[in-house]
């Protein structure tokens, strides 16, 4: 077994503290599942057979009055795919099911490790093949028909209790497809069969065993996807597999420390080159802005550990500038400790020019690994330096944004907690306006709506383009909160900047009848011009939750004539989306 | 641009129709005694139509018969051959060939069964002569441990035996049928300017370069023969029938027709239009315009016209008429105007007096179509506005706006403020966000000699740079340019356990390169407000496996610069009672370029010897043109002299 793999299956089991797991309904069974598809694109049809197999371990989590957490884990989970089998660090990683405690219905998901949206979905589809919580609040003395949801779509779900301890679920149809893209454009999803047998347990399942058959086809049917499903759960006597690290992770989900993307996301190690001279060498007598993206990326990964050189090098002037665009955006995209060095030294060098300056601001937007704390400190301290010079203070600025950005990268991590806790302190003490204004779009860009208090005592400062600033940033994380604080500063609002960034931050939220009211007043004739283009276009908004837009605006038509405004109306009005 | 490393063969091999119809006709009383897994090709039947044309459909039956085999997903694959050259078939790894597409078999069953297969002679060129269509079942070998494999193809010609082949005859004359799928006005509206904005009289092509239309329609060609056609496009209103007028690319003007070209080999294409009306239109949209209804519209007509020497073969599918609404602007003096009631009253005298008093004119005399120019007794309002969708939101698409102004109030020893600001909001399969916006502005105070300037960049809603400030002087660049790549759109759904994933996204470069200056009661902003260069990708398709298709998506969404010189002087206010001023912004744009295609990889047989693993495309969306043109939005060289 290569270092690397050892490193990998060794944190994903070996416990961040003692294991905690006495509880009595923590369990664990082998699980399989294996999934034949048939693909057929423009005529031409390719099958595969994809299996998962691995101990999956349930372990009650936290439990309030109205919800509660289950944790799940595929310990030592393996993924073959036609013939060729892998051990998957993917599907290991852990993961929680918060459910409603009266409903039963799936509430929240999450991970211990910052995943990729499309790799959350696939842990997402395990556990909802085997999700039996909403079970437990039907009255099933007689076989009983609902409707559920899956990442598919809506359908129709039968359950008939066999006896005492075990049940039949079989999904029937698909009523309606709840596609994030119309990229496919899929029909409805045809269901050819599907029935699992359920063994429940006191405390979960006992087994599970059942086959589904879905056919998706796109709408001209150039794509046909058939799917033949086996799933397989028998709950085990063998005692927990105790180094598997759900075991030892706190009871709350939410304070689970998050696995590091090289554990989940391996990669090969390294092949450098002989040294950084050999590097430089190599790098500089590419062409770099028509290199294959692909053989940079892999040049700059072997490399990284003499990316440090390219400081110098830069300074040296021996990248072109266009050169130097490609290579900073790939630095960003390298994402390991030497690149996060090298584009904050870079940053920081006042040797450099300004433009290079700010785009090694614009590749650090791009990490999704932490930063140290050391560099953290560096960008912060910056801010706060004398005597910077004009083109500094805009990029010191700037790198408060780009820290925001960064934290919205990782929210959710402990990484970004600080950040966004280092950005909010900063706001409370600086005297600074222009840092003020700065920390404020920081914290908007950053949508970490646990410092919307802080961001709303600036709602009323004395300074409009403060005030606008805020709202703006409440803007970026709508919830209910922050739309009260919008909302109650919007009546009292006297600048008209500050007003219309109100009005439009109004309009990322989904607002009730009588805000949507309030906003619409703003519309009228007698309006500002750009309260009534922000007013517009926040009811615009609107238009998926309340029909009723549409024939409030038509009116307008009759007496508006500012052709910014009017584009606006004819937009919500005649305009397809 | 993606290669189209497939050009010879494989888009010949995408053009077979979805063949729903499995029109399964089992004689279970021919099954073969035999033991052994086996499935042969029995019979391809000759078409009844015997003379085809490249490009035209083709429908053959055909017959298999299955031994001890239930095999799910099952290609049969046909290609015409010259009669002569059959032979090669057998000895050729590549024959002279062409090849007609796949036809799927959800399940084979024991027995004979019967199929129709929908196919596409390749819409290019064939030489004329007498064909064979041969087939080939089970193209992906798909059935494992089959006994006999030579019966799967087309067989016996040596001997004379053409069971198992169609005959056909092709006729390479010029067939050919236009067809006007769809047509679209960018966001389904229209905006022009009302009453006194733009002159109503003039005939002809305008010659004004922005765009009073954007829009795009979807056309089919059918045959080989003809590639191209012009397109003519009216407006009726009132019951009146007027033309309009197609920009021109590369010649830099408006024209009343816009010529057209098919690329080989695929059927569907996707053709944008730019558009102006002349005077004499704009009157009779005018005439027509009722302030009191609900909704007011016209109807736009396109036609596509054959202008081959050959008769086209069904002209009635040329023409789609669609109804789109619209509403007149006439823009008003900001109340925040330190002189709106002057302004205002300005105007309205002006509106009353000339007859397009408020349009905005360059030295060198043309006409901006869109500008508005409002000049007080010692004030002054300068705007102009541009926006209109790029491409199709369903598919790709962008929404470059841009806006300037400029005004002026002689209060307080002169009140004078210039902005330029620019966005781009991209659409991928209908979902939109905010991509890049830039934007600049200045407002000086002669009374204080201050000067307070903005500056604003932010990407994908998230703030880059903001500053503000007050300041006595002022003399700042903006050079920043960078490389983005930002996925935008991402989603997974999974079919049971096997995953989708859906993504697009944009990669390229941004940029600002303006320069604020505000020194001895002068304010100028120079350069570019805003500069773009941006690709949009998309993937799509199944993640994990190893056998693969999907969409794809390579377009240039835009390349733009949009550059501003503008000064406003307020130094000779107080001394001389003159404003001394210019305007001028310019845009240089290129917007949407690319295809949108469907992928795939899968193992293919090759008539004579192998299955290599092929990758095939089929385009669904090319654009048939690019829009590339540079215009000025607003050029003003004036001077405000209020001494009397």
């Amino acid at each position: 077994m290569s270092r690397l793999t050892l490193f990998m299956v060794s944190a994903l089991t070996l416990p961040f503290g003692s294991v905690s797991a006495n509880d009595n309904c923590t369990s664990w069974g082998e699980f399989t599942t294996t999934a034949n598809t048939q693909m057929t694109t423009l005529n031409n049809p390719s099958s595969n057979r994809l299996s998962i197999a691995g101990a999956l371990l349930y372990r009650p989590l936290l439990r309030t009055e109205q919800t509660y957490w289950l944790g799940l884990q595929l310990h030592q989970a393996t993924l073959s795919v036609d013939n060729t089998t892998a051990e998957s660090a993917l599907y290991q990683v852990p993961f929680a099911v918060k459910i409603g405690a009266q409903s039963g219905q799936i509430l929240d998901y999450h991970f211990a490790a910052k995943l990729k949206s499309e790799d959350e979905q696939k842990l997402i589809a395990l556990y909802q093949t085997m999700h039996i919580e909403r079970i437990k609040h039907l009255d099933l003395t007689a076989p009983t028909t609902v409707e559920e949801n899956d990442n598919m779509g809506r359908y129709k779900v039968r359950y008939e209790r066999v006896d005492d301890t075990s049940l039949m679920r079989q999904k029937l149809v698909y009523l309606q497809t709840t596609q994030g893209s119309n990229l496919f454009n899929f029909k409805l999803p045809e269901v050819k069969s599907d029935t699992f047998n359920i063994r429940q347990n006191a405390c979960w399942l006992s087994s599970l065993e059942g086959e589904n058959h879905t056919f998706v086809e796109s709408e001209k049917g150039d794509i046909r996807i058939n799917v033949q499903q086996q799933v397989s759960f028998k709950i085990s006597q063998q005692p927990l597999p105790s180094k598997a690290l759900l075991l030892s992770l706190p009871i709350d989900p939410k304070k689970w420390p998050m696995l590091p993307s090289s554990v989940v996301y391996p990669k090969p190690a390294p092949n450098p080159l002989q040294d950084a001279q050999t590097f430089l060498n190599a790098l500089t007598a590419m062409d770099l802005a028509s290199l294959d993206e692909k053989t940079l990326e892999q040049l700059l990964y072997d490399n990284q550990a003499y990316l440090l050189s390219l400081q110098q090098a830069i300074r040296d002037g021996l990248f072109t500038d266009k050169a130097l665009s490609r290579l900073f955006l790939k630095l960003g995209q390298n994402d390991t400790s030497n690149a996060h060095q090298l584009l904050v030294n870079l940053y920081l060098d006042n040797e450099i020019a300004g433009k290079q300056r700010f785009r090694s601001l614009m590749a650090l937007k791009y990490i999704e690994n932490p930063l140290s704390e050391h560099l953290v400190e560096q960008i912060f301290s910056h801010l706060d330096s004398s005597e910077l010079s004009s083109e500094e203070q805009l990029l010191s600025r700037s790198s408060m944004m780009v820290m925001g950005i960064i934290a919205n990268n990782q929210s959710g991590s402990d990484f970004a907690n600080k950040i966004t806790d280092t950005l909010a302190d900063k706001l409370i003490t600086t005297r600074d306006q222009k840092k003020q204004a700065s920390l404020l779009s920081a914290l908007g860009n950053s949508r970490d709506a646990r410092h919307q208090d802080n961001i709303n005592k600036f709602m009323s400062d004395n300074d409009a383009e403060l005030r606008r600033r805020a709202a703006e940033a409440l803007g970026k994380m709508p919830n209910p909160q922050s739309l009260k604080m919008l909302e109650k500063r919007l009546g009292a609002e006297q600048n008209n900047k500050a007003k219309s960034a109100i009005l439009e931050a109004m309009g990322n939220n989904r607002l009730d009848r009588r805000q949507l009211d309030t906003l619409l007043t703003y519309t009228e004739k007698s309006a500002n011009k750009s309260l009534r283009l922000s007013a517009i276009n926040a009811a615009a908004k609107q238009q998926s939750t309340d029909v009723d837009v549409k024939s409030q605006l038509k009116p307008l038509l009759k007496k508006e004539k500012d052709r910014e405004v009017l584009r606006a109306l004819m937009q919500a009005i005649h305009g397809d989306k | 641009m993606r290669t189209k490393y497939l050009a010879l063969v494989l888009p010949l091999f995408l053009t077979a129709c979805s063949s729903d119809d499995n029109s399964v006709k089992v004689n279970t009383d021919n099954l073969t005694n035999s033991d052994v897994e086996n499935v042969a090709l029995m019979e391809i039947k000759n078409p009844e139509q015997g003379v085809f044309q490249p490009g035209q459909p083709i429908s053959l039956d055909f017959t298999i018969n299955t031994t001890l085999l239930e095999t799910e997903h099952v290609g049969v694959t046909f290609m015409a051959i010259p009669k002569d050259k059959v032979e090669q078939l057998k000895t050729h790894d590549n024959p002279e060939g062409y090849n007609l597409g796949v036809h799927y078999i959800a399940q084979l069953t024991p027995g004979e069964q019967s199929f129709t297969a929908q196919l596409m002679l390749p819409n290019m060129d064939m030489p004329s002569g007498e064909y064979l269509i041969a087939g080939y079942v089970d193209s992906a070998r798909s059935i494992e441990d089959e006994q006999d494999l030579d019966d799967n193809a087309s067989r016996g010609h040596e001997t004379g035996d053409f069971t198992t082949y169609a005959q056909v005859s092709i006729d390479s004359s010029k067939y050919h049928d236009f067809v006007m799928d769809k047509l679209v006005v960018g966001d389904g509206y229209a905006i022009f300017p009302d009453v006194g904005l733009r002159e109503t009289s003039t005939e002809g092509a305008p010659e004004h370069k922005e765009a009073d239309l954007i829009g795009h329609f979807d056309a089919s060609k059918f045959g080989s023969g003809v590639n191209s056609a012009n397109v003519s496009a009216t407006i009726t209103i009132n019951g009146e029938t007027l033309p309009v007028h197609f920009w021109q690319e590369g010649l830099n003007h408006y024209d009343d027709k816009m010529h057209i070209e098919f690329k080989d080999h695929e059927q569907s294409h996707y053709f944008p239009y730019d558009i102006a009306i002349n005077g004499v239109l704009l009157g009779k949209l005018h005439d027509a315009y009722n302030v009191d209804s609900d909704s007011n519209s016209f109807e736009l007509t396109m036609t596509l016209e054959d202008t081959s020497e050959f008769d086209e073969s069904n002209t009635a599918n040329n023409t789609l008429t669609i109804e789109v609404p619209y509403t007149l602007y006439k823009n008003e003096v900001p109340d925040d105007h330190p002189q709106a009631e002057q302004l205002n009253a300005a105007a309205a005298a002006q509106a009353n007096q000339m007859l397009y008093p408020m349009a905005a004119k360059a030295d060198s005399g043309q006409v901006s179509p869109s500008a508005i120019v409002i000049k007080g007794k010692d004030s002054l309002l300068i705007m102009d506005m541009f926006a209109n969708v790029y491409g199709d939101k369903s598919k790709v698409a962008v929404i470059p706006l841009f806006s300037s102004s400029m005004a002026f109030a002689n209060v307080n020893g002169g009140k004078a403020s210039a902005s330029a600001f620019g966005a781009f909001t991209l659409y991928m399969f209908n979902q939109s966000k905010s991509l890049f916006s830039a934007s600049v502005y200045g407002n000086a105070d002669g009374g204080a000699g201050t000067i307070e300037y903005g500056m604003k960049a932010s990407l994908i809603g998230n703030s880059l740079i903001d500053e503000s400030e007050t300041l006595e002087a002022l003399n700042k660049s903006y050079g920043y340019d960078w490389e983005e790549e930002q996925k935008l759109f991402s989603t997974t759904f999974t079919i049971v356990i096997v995953p989708i994933t859906v993504s697009a996204g944009v990669k390229g470069s941004v940029g600002v390169n303006t320069d604020l200056k505000y020194e001895d009661l002068r304010f100028s902003i120079g350069g570019d407000v805003l500069t773009a260069s941006l690709e949009a990708y998309a993937t799509a398709g199944i993640d994990l496996l190893i056998a693969s298709g999907g969409i794809g998506v390579d377009f240039l969404i835009i390349g733009d610069t949009l550059t501003a010189e503008a000064y406003i002087d307020i130094s000779k206010v107080l001394s001389d009672s003159e404003l001394v001023y210019g305007l001028d912004i310019s845009n240089n744009m290129k917007a949407i370029e690319g295809e949108f295609y469907l992928w795939v990889k899968y193992p293919g047989y090759e008539f004579c010897c192998s299955f290599p693993t092929r990758e095939a495309t089929k385009t669904l969306y090319n654009t048939g043109a690019l829009y590339d043109k540079t215009w000025e939005l607003v050029s003003v060289q004036d001077s405000l002299n209020f001494a009397n």
